[in-house]
Protein backbone atom coordinates (compact mmCIF):
# COMPACT_ATOMS: atom_id res chain seq x y z
CA UNK A 1 0.00 0.00 0.00
CA UNK A 2 2.96 2.41 0.61
CA UNK A 3 4.12 2.92 -2.44
CA UNK A 4 0.46 3.78 -3.48
CA UNK A 5 0.07 6.38 -1.09
CA UNK A 6 0.78 9.64 -2.42
CA UNK A 7 3.32 11.87 -0.73
CA UNK A 8 0.62 14.37 -0.87
CA UNK A 9 -1.34 12.76 1.88
CA UNK A 10 0.92 12.55 4.48
CA UNK A 11 1.18 16.26 4.95
CA UNK A 12 -2.03 17.28 3.57
CA UNK A 13 -5.91 16.36 4.08
CA UNK A 14 -7.61 14.26 1.62
CA UNK A 15 -9.30 17.67 0.00
CA UNK A 16 -6.04 19.09 -0.66
CA UNK A 17 -4.43 16.07 -2.03
CA UNK A 18 -7.70 15.38 -4.23
CA UNK A 19 -7.28 19.01 -5.57
CA UNK A 20 -3.52 17.94 -6.45
CA UNK A 21 -4.57 15.12 -8.66
CA UNK A 22 -7.25 17.16 -10.57
CA UNK A 23 -4.74 20.32 -11.17
CA UNK A 24 -2.26 17.62 -12.54
CA UNK A 25 -5.17 16.06 -14.13
CA UNK A 26 -6.38 19.00 -16.33
CA UNK A 27 -3.33 19.92 -17.62
CA UNK A 28 -2.52 17.10 -18.92
CA UNK A 29 -5.76 16.29 -20.43
CA UNK A 30 -6.75 19.66 -20.74
CA UNK A 31 -10.06 19.46 -19.57
CA UNK A 32 -11.38 21.58 -17.10
CA UNK A 33 -12.13 19.71 -13.61
CA UNK A 34 -13.30 21.10 -10.39
CA UNK A 35 -13.27 19.95 -6.60
CA UNK A 36 -16.33 20.20 -4.36
CA UNK A 37 -16.34 19.58 -0.98
CA UNK A 38 -19.33 19.46 1.26
CA UNK A 39 -19.94 18.59 4.61
CA UNK A 40 -17.51 19.00 7.23
CA UNK A 41 -13.97 17.67 5.62
CA UNK A 42 -12.01 15.69 8.75
CA UNK A 43 -9.31 13.15 8.88
CA UNK A 44 -10.34 9.55 8.19
CA UNK A 45 -8.51 6.32 8.75
CA UNK A 46 -5.39 6.50 6.10
CA UNK A 47 -6.45 3.36 4.27
CA UNK A 48 -9.69 5.01 3.60
CA UNK A 49 -8.63 8.13 2.22
CA UNK A 50 -5.77 6.22 0.20
CA UNK A 51 -8.46 4.47 -0.96
CA UNK A 52 -10.53 7.45 -1.79
CA UNK A 53 -7.49 9.04 -3.73
CA UNK A 54 -7.06 5.86 -6.03
CA UNK A 55 -10.52 5.84 -6.39
CA UNK A 56 -10.53 9.33 -8.21
CA UNK A 57 -7.16 9.23 -9.68
CA UNK A 58 -8.48 5.97 -11.87
CA UNK A 59 -11.69 7.54 -12.42
CA UNK A 60 -9.95 10.58 -14.05
CA UNK A 61 -7.72 8.63 -15.42
CA UNK A 62 -10.91 6.64 -17.11
CA UNK A 63 -12.64 9.79 -17.83
CA UNK A 64 -9.53 10.94 -19.90
CA UNK A 65 -8.98 7.88 -21.87
CA UNK A 66 -12.43 7.26 -22.48
CA UNK A 67 -14.83 9.82 -22.06
CA UNK A 68 -14.25 12.96 -23.89
CA UNK A 69 -15.62 14.93 -21.79
CA UNK A 70 -16.06 18.64 -21.54
CA UNK A 71 -16.69 19.40 -17.83
CA UNK A 72 -15.26 17.46 -15.43
CA UNK A 73 -16.32 17.54 -11.15
CA UNK A 74 -15.23 15.34 -8.38
CA UNK A 75 -17.71 15.79 -5.44
CA UNK A 76 -16.72 15.11 -1.57
CA UNK A 77 -19.58 14.92 0.16
CA UNK A 78 -18.42 14.35 4.35
CA UNK A 79 -21.57 13.17 6.25
CA UNK A 80 -22.38 11.83 9.60
CA UNK A 81 -21.56 8.10 9.10
CA UNK A 82 -20.40 8.01 5.74
CA UNK A 83 -17.85 9.89 3.08
CA UNK A 84 -18.79 9.82 -1.12
CA UNK A 85 -16.53 10.33 -3.64
CA UNK A 86 -18.55 11.24 -7.06
CA UNK A 87 -16.71 11.65 -10.25
CA UNK A 88 -18.72 13.50 -12.75
CA UNK A 89 -18.37 13.47 -16.81
CA UNK A 90 -19.97 15.36 -19.36
CA UNK A 91 -18.55 12.38 -21.67
CA UNK A 92 -19.24 9.68 -23.67
CA UNK A 93 -20.82 7.24 -21.13
CA UNK A 94 -21.64 3.94 -21.96
CA UNK A 95 -24.22 1.42 -22.01
CA UNK A 96 -24.02 -0.21 -18.45
CA UNK A 97 -25.90 -3.22 -20.50
CA UNK A 98 -22.62 -4.07 -21.73
CA UNK A 99 -19.78 -2.99 -19.67
CA UNK A 100 -16.60 -2.50 -20.78
CA UNK A 101 -14.52 -5.40 -20.14
CA UNK A 102 -11.43 -4.60 -17.92
CA UNK A 103 -8.12 -4.59 -19.54
CA UNK A 104 -4.05 -3.94 -18.56
CA UNK A 105 -4.10 -1.77 -21.74
CA UNK A 106 -6.33 0.98 -20.41
CA UNK A 107 -9.56 -0.76 -19.57
CA UNK A 108 -11.72 0.95 -17.67
CA UNK A 109 -10.66 -1.64 -13.97
CA UNK A 110 -14.05 -0.87 -12.94
CA UNK A 111 -13.93 -4.45 -10.80
CA UNK A 112 -10.29 -3.55 -9.36
CA UNK A 113 -11.56 -0.40 -7.85
CA UNK A 114 -14.79 -1.98 -6.61
CA UNK A 115 -12.36 -4.58 -4.90
CA UNK A 116 -10.40 -2.44 -3.30
CA UNK A 117 -13.61 -0.10 -2.07
CA UNK A 118 -15.27 -3.91 -0.31
CA UNK A 119 -12.05 -4.10 0.89
CA UNK A 120 -12.36 -1.27 3.47
CA UNK A 121 -16.26 -1.57 3.55
CA UNK A 122 -16.98 0.92 1.12
CA UNK A 123 -19.39 0.44 -2.45
CA UNK A 124 -18.78 1.32 -6.15
CA UNK A 125 -22.02 2.49 -7.87
CA UNK A 126 -22.01 3.43 -11.49
CA UNK A 127 -23.76 4.96 -13.38
CA UNK A 128 -24.28 5.72 -17.36
CA UNK A 129 -25.64 5.59 -20.20
CA UNK A 130 -24.35 6.49 -24.26
CA UNK A 131 -24.22 10.08 -24.82
CA UNK A 132 -25.26 10.59 -21.48
CA UNK A 133 -21.87 10.75 -19.40
CA UNK A 134 -20.93 8.81 -16.49
CA UNK A 135 -20.54 9.03 -12.69
CA UNK A 136 -18.56 7.07 -10.47
CA UNK A 137 -19.50 7.08 -6.75
CA UNK A 138 -17.64 5.38 -4.19
CA UNK A 139 -18.97 5.13 -0.67
CA UNK A 140 -16.75 4.52 2.25
CA UNK A 141 -17.25 4.56 6.12
CA UNK A 142 -16.40 8.05 7.63
CA UNK A 143 -14.06 6.51 10.01
CA UNK A 144 -11.98 9.10 12.09
CA UNK A 145 -8.64 9.01 12.64
CA UNK A 146 -7.15 7.16 15.81
CA UNK A 147 -10.76 5.38 15.87
CA UNK A 148 -9.60 1.36 17.42
CA UNK A 149 -9.58 -1.28 14.38
CA UNK B 1 -56.81 8.20 -18.82
CA UNK B 2 -56.84 7.19 -15.02
CA UNK B 3 -59.52 5.33 -14.27
CA UNK B 4 -61.76 6.32 -10.70
CA UNK B 5 -64.17 4.73 -8.17
CA UNK B 6 -65.54 7.20 -5.79
CA UNK B 7 -66.33 5.43 -2.39
CA UNK B 8 -68.09 7.87 0.02
CA UNK B 9 -71.22 7.39 1.65
CA UNK B 10 -73.03 10.77 0.81
CA UNK B 11 -74.57 10.68 -2.40
CA UNK B 12 -74.29 14.65 -2.67
CA UNK B 13 -70.55 14.27 -2.42
CA UNK B 14 -70.25 11.41 -5.17
CA UNK B 15 -72.05 13.20 -7.37
CA UNK B 16 -69.82 16.24 -6.86
CA UNK B 17 -66.80 14.81 -7.51
CA UNK B 18 -68.39 12.67 -10.67
CA UNK B 19 -69.62 16.39 -12.21
CA UNK B 20 -65.67 17.59 -11.39
CA UNK B 21 -63.66 15.08 -13.38
CA UNK B 22 -66.69 14.82 -15.94
CA UNK B 23 -65.23 17.89 -17.08
CA UNK B 24 -61.51 16.71 -18.05
CA UNK B 25 -60.77 13.56 -20.28
CA UNK B 26 -57.75 12.88 -18.21
CA UNK B 27 -60.06 11.34 -15.80
CA UNK B 28 -62.85 8.56 -15.92
CA UNK B 29 -65.40 7.87 -13.19
CA UNK B 30 -65.45 3.87 -13.56
CA UNK B 31 -67.85 3.72 -10.65
CA UNK B 32 -68.89 4.48 -7.39
CA UNK B 33 -69.79 2.98 -3.90
CA UNK B 34 -71.43 3.64 -0.76
CA UNK B 35 -69.45 1.83 1.74
CA UNK B 36 -66.02 0.23 1.95
CA UNK B 37 -68.11 -3.62 1.72
CA UNK B 38 -69.47 -1.86 -1.90
CA UNK B 39 -66.47 -0.91 -2.57
CA UNK B 40 -64.40 -3.71 -2.87
CA UNK B 41 -67.10 -5.67 -4.69
CA UNK B 42 -67.27 -2.97 -7.36
CA UNK B 43 -63.13 -2.24 -7.27
CA UNK B 44 -63.03 -6.43 -8.28
CA UNK B 45 -65.58 -5.25 -11.45
CA UNK B 46 -64.13 -2.26 -12.48
CA UNK B 47 -60.27 -2.51 -11.87
CA UNK B 48 -59.95 1.01 -10.78
CA UNK B 49 -56.32 2.76 -11.68
CA UNK B 50 -57.58 5.31 -8.12
CA UNK B 51 -60.03 4.91 -5.67
CA UNK B 52 -60.86 7.84 -4.16
CA UNK B 53 -61.77 6.75 -0.60
CA UNK B 54 -63.92 8.04 2.51
CA UNK B 55 -62.96 7.14 5.57
CA UNK B 56 -66.44 7.34 8.32
CA UNK B 57 -68.81 5.00 6.66
CA UNK B 58 -71.71 2.60 7.67
CA UNK B 59 -71.05 -1.14 7.17
CA UNK B 60 -67.28 -1.40 6.43
CA UNK B 61 -64.71 1.90 7.30
CA UNK B 62 -62.38 3.43 4.88
CA UNK B 63 -59.09 1.89 6.48
CA UNK B 64 -60.78 -1.88 6.71
CA UNK B 65 -61.62 -1.25 2.86
CA UNK B 66 -57.98 0.32 2.03
CA UNK B 67 -56.30 -3.62 3.57
CA UNK B 68 -59.40 -5.09 2.25
CA UNK B 69 -58.31 -4.17 -0.97
CA UNK B 70 -55.07 -4.74 -0.70
CA UNK B 71 -55.70 -8.58 0.56
CA UNK B 72 -57.76 -8.57 -2.75
CA UNK B 73 -54.89 -7.93 -4.91
CA UNK B 74 -56.18 -4.79 -6.24
CA UNK B 75 -53.63 -2.53 -8.37
CA UNK B 76 -55.68 0.62 -7.58
CA UNK B 77 -54.17 3.77 -5.16
CA UNK B 78 -56.40 4.91 -2.36
CA UNK B 79 -56.24 8.39 -2.17
CA UNK B 80 -58.11 9.20 1.00
CA UNK B 81 -60.54 12.32 0.96
CA UNK B 82 -61.87 12.71 4.05
CA UNK B 83 -63.32 15.67 6.24
CA UNK B 84 -60.98 14.63 8.98
CA UNK B 85 -57.21 15.08 9.71
CA UNK B 86 -56.70 13.88 13.48
CA UNK B 87 -53.94 11.46 14.22
CA UNK B 88 -56.27 8.62 14.29
CA UNK B 89 -57.73 8.68 11.04
CA UNK B 90 -54.19 9.89 9.32
CA UNK B 91 -52.12 7.19 10.99
CA UNK B 92 -54.31 4.16 10.24
CA UNK B 93 -55.02 4.86 7.03
CA UNK B 94 -51.24 5.38 5.74
CA UNK B 95 -50.34 2.17 7.82
CA UNK B 96 -53.25 0.33 5.87
CA UNK B 97 -51.83 1.60 2.24
CA UNK B 98 -53.51 4.58 1.70
CA UNK B 99 -51.11 6.25 -0.99
CA UNK B 100 -52.47 10.12 -0.33
CA UNK B 101 -54.71 12.10 2.05
CA UNK B 102 -56.65 14.89 0.93
CA UNK B 103 -59.04 16.74 2.75
CA UNK B 104 -62.26 17.42 1.02
CA UNK B 105 -62.92 20.49 -0.13
CA UNK B 106 -59.41 20.52 -1.63
CA UNK B 107 -59.58 22.79 -4.66
CA UNK B 108 -60.25 20.99 -7.93
CA UNK B 109 -57.10 21.46 -9.42
CA UNK B 110 -55.03 20.22 -6.70
CA UNK B 111 -57.05 17.30 -6.22
CA UNK B 112 -56.46 16.69 -10.56
CA UNK B 113 -53.04 16.83 -9.49
CA UNK B 114 -52.99 14.87 -6.73
CA UNK B 115 -54.87 12.24 -8.32
CA UNK B 116 -52.36 12.11 -11.20
CA UNK B 117 -50.02 11.67 -8.32
CA UNK B 118 -51.19 9.29 -6.92
CA UNK B 119 -51.77 7.32 -10.07
CA UNK B 120 -47.92 7.50 -10.19
CA UNK B 121 -47.53 5.72 -7.18
CA UNK B 122 -46.17 9.02 -5.47
CA UNK B 123 -47.65 9.62 -2.22
CA UNK B 124 -49.50 12.90 -1.58
CA UNK B 125 -50.31 14.65 1.64
CA UNK B 126 -52.54 17.87 1.96
CA UNK B 127 -50.67 20.52 3.85
CA UNK B 128 -53.11 20.48 6.71
CA UNK B 129 -52.16 16.60 7.01
CA UNK B 130 -48.96 16.88 6.59
CA UNK B 131 -48.56 19.75 9.32
CA UNK B 132 -50.68 17.26 11.32
CA UNK B 133 -47.90 14.51 11.00
CA UNK B 134 -44.85 16.58 11.76
CA UNK B 135 -46.24 17.80 14.93
CA UNK B 136 -46.71 14.00 15.60
CA UNK B 137 -43.33 13.81 14.52
CA UNK B 138 -41.27 16.55 15.93
CA UNK B 139 -39.44 16.06 18.86
CA UNK B 140 -36.14 18.06 20.21
CA UNK B 141 -32.55 17.63 19.66
CA UNK B 142 -33.10 16.23 16.19
CA UNK B 143 -29.72 17.00 14.19
CA UNK B 144 -30.05 20.05 11.63
CA UNK B 145 -29.77 19.61 7.95
CA UNK B 146 -26.89 20.09 6.62
CA UNK B 147 -26.23 22.51 3.43
CA UNK B 148 -26.06 19.99 0.84
CA UNK B 149 -29.22 17.96 2.29
CA UNK B 150 -31.27 20.91 2.15
CA UNK B 151 -29.65 21.55 -1.49
CA UNK B 152 -30.92 17.83 -2.53
CA UNK B 153 -34.59 18.57 -0.49
CA UNK B 154 -34.77 22.31 -2.06
CA UNK B 155 -34.65 20.62 -5.97
CA UNK B 156 -36.88 17.35 -5.21
CA UNK B 157 -39.70 19.93 -3.82
CA UNK B 158 -39.05 22.14 -7.03
CA UNK B 159 -40.51 18.56 -8.76
CA UNK B 160 -37.11 17.14 -9.74
CA UNK B 161 -36.12 13.25 -9.30
CA UNK B 162 -33.27 11.68 -8.12
CA UNK B 163 -32.18 11.86 -11.78
CA UNK B 164 -32.45 15.09 -12.28
CA UNK B 165 -31.22 16.46 -8.88
CA UNK B 166 -28.09 14.64 -9.44
CA UNK B 167 -27.87 16.25 -13.04
CA UNK B 168 -28.09 19.38 -11.70
CA UNK B 169 -25.98 18.82 -8.97
CA UNK B 170 -23.46 16.94 -10.95
CA UNK B 171 -23.30 14.32 -9.05
CA UNK B 172 -23.95 10.83 -9.12
CA UNK B 173 -27.80 9.57 -7.90
CA UNK B 174 -26.16 6.97 -5.76
CA UNK B 175 -25.25 10.03 -3.31
CA UNK B 176 -28.83 12.21 -4.12
CA UNK B 177 -30.32 9.09 -2.64
CA UNK B 178 -27.89 8.57 0.42
CA UNK B 179 -28.12 12.77 1.23
CA UNK B 180 -32.08 12.05 1.04
CA UNK B 181 -31.75 9.01 3.32
CA UNK B 182 -29.74 11.39 5.79
CA UNK B 183 -32.62 13.80 5.61
CA UNK B 184 -35.36 11.39 6.17
CA UNK B 185 -33.83 9.80 9.35
CA UNK B 186 -33.14 13.65 10.39
CA UNK B 187 -36.89 14.73 9.69
CA UNK B 188 -38.01 11.78 10.76
CA UNK B 189 -40.08 10.65 7.79
CA UNK B 190 -40.01 7.64 5.71
CA UNK B 191 -40.60 9.19 2.21
CA UNK B 192 -39.40 12.22 -0.19
CA UNK B 193 -43.45 13.30 -0.01
CA UNK B 194 -43.25 13.74 3.96
CA UNK B 195 -39.67 14.78 3.77
CA UNK B 196 -40.76 17.61 1.40
CA UNK B 197 -43.65 18.35 3.85
CA UNK B 198 -41.66 18.12 7.24
CA UNK B 199 -39.58 20.56 5.41
CA UNK B 200 -41.66 23.28 4.61
CA UNK B 201 -43.52 22.42 7.47
CA UNK B 202 -40.66 23.27 10.01
CA UNK B 203 -39.38 26.70 7.53
CA UNK B 204 -36.40 25.13 5.84
CA UNK B 205 -37.88 25.74 2.37
CA UNK B 206 -39.81 28.41 1.31
CA UNK B 207 -42.82 28.34 0.23
CA UNK B 208 -42.39 29.82 -3.48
Amino acid sequence: MQALRPATLDTAALPEAIEEVLDGWSRRSGVSAELITTGTARPLLPEIETTLLRTAQEALANVARHAAAGRVALTLSYMEDVVTLDVRDDGAGFDLDAPPVASADGGYGLAAMRDRLLRIAGSLDIESEPGGGTAVSACVPAIPVGAAA
Amino acid sequence: MIGLLIVDDHPVVRDGLRGMFAGDDRFRVLGEAGNGREALVVARAVDPDVVLMDLRMPEMDGVTAIRELRAQGSRARVLVLTTYDTDSDVLPAIKAGATGYLLKGTPRGELFRAVTAAHRGESVLSPAVAGRLMGSLRSPAKEPLSQRELEVLTLVAQGNSNRETAGRLFISEATVKTHLLHAYAKLGVRDRAAAVAAAFECGLLGTD
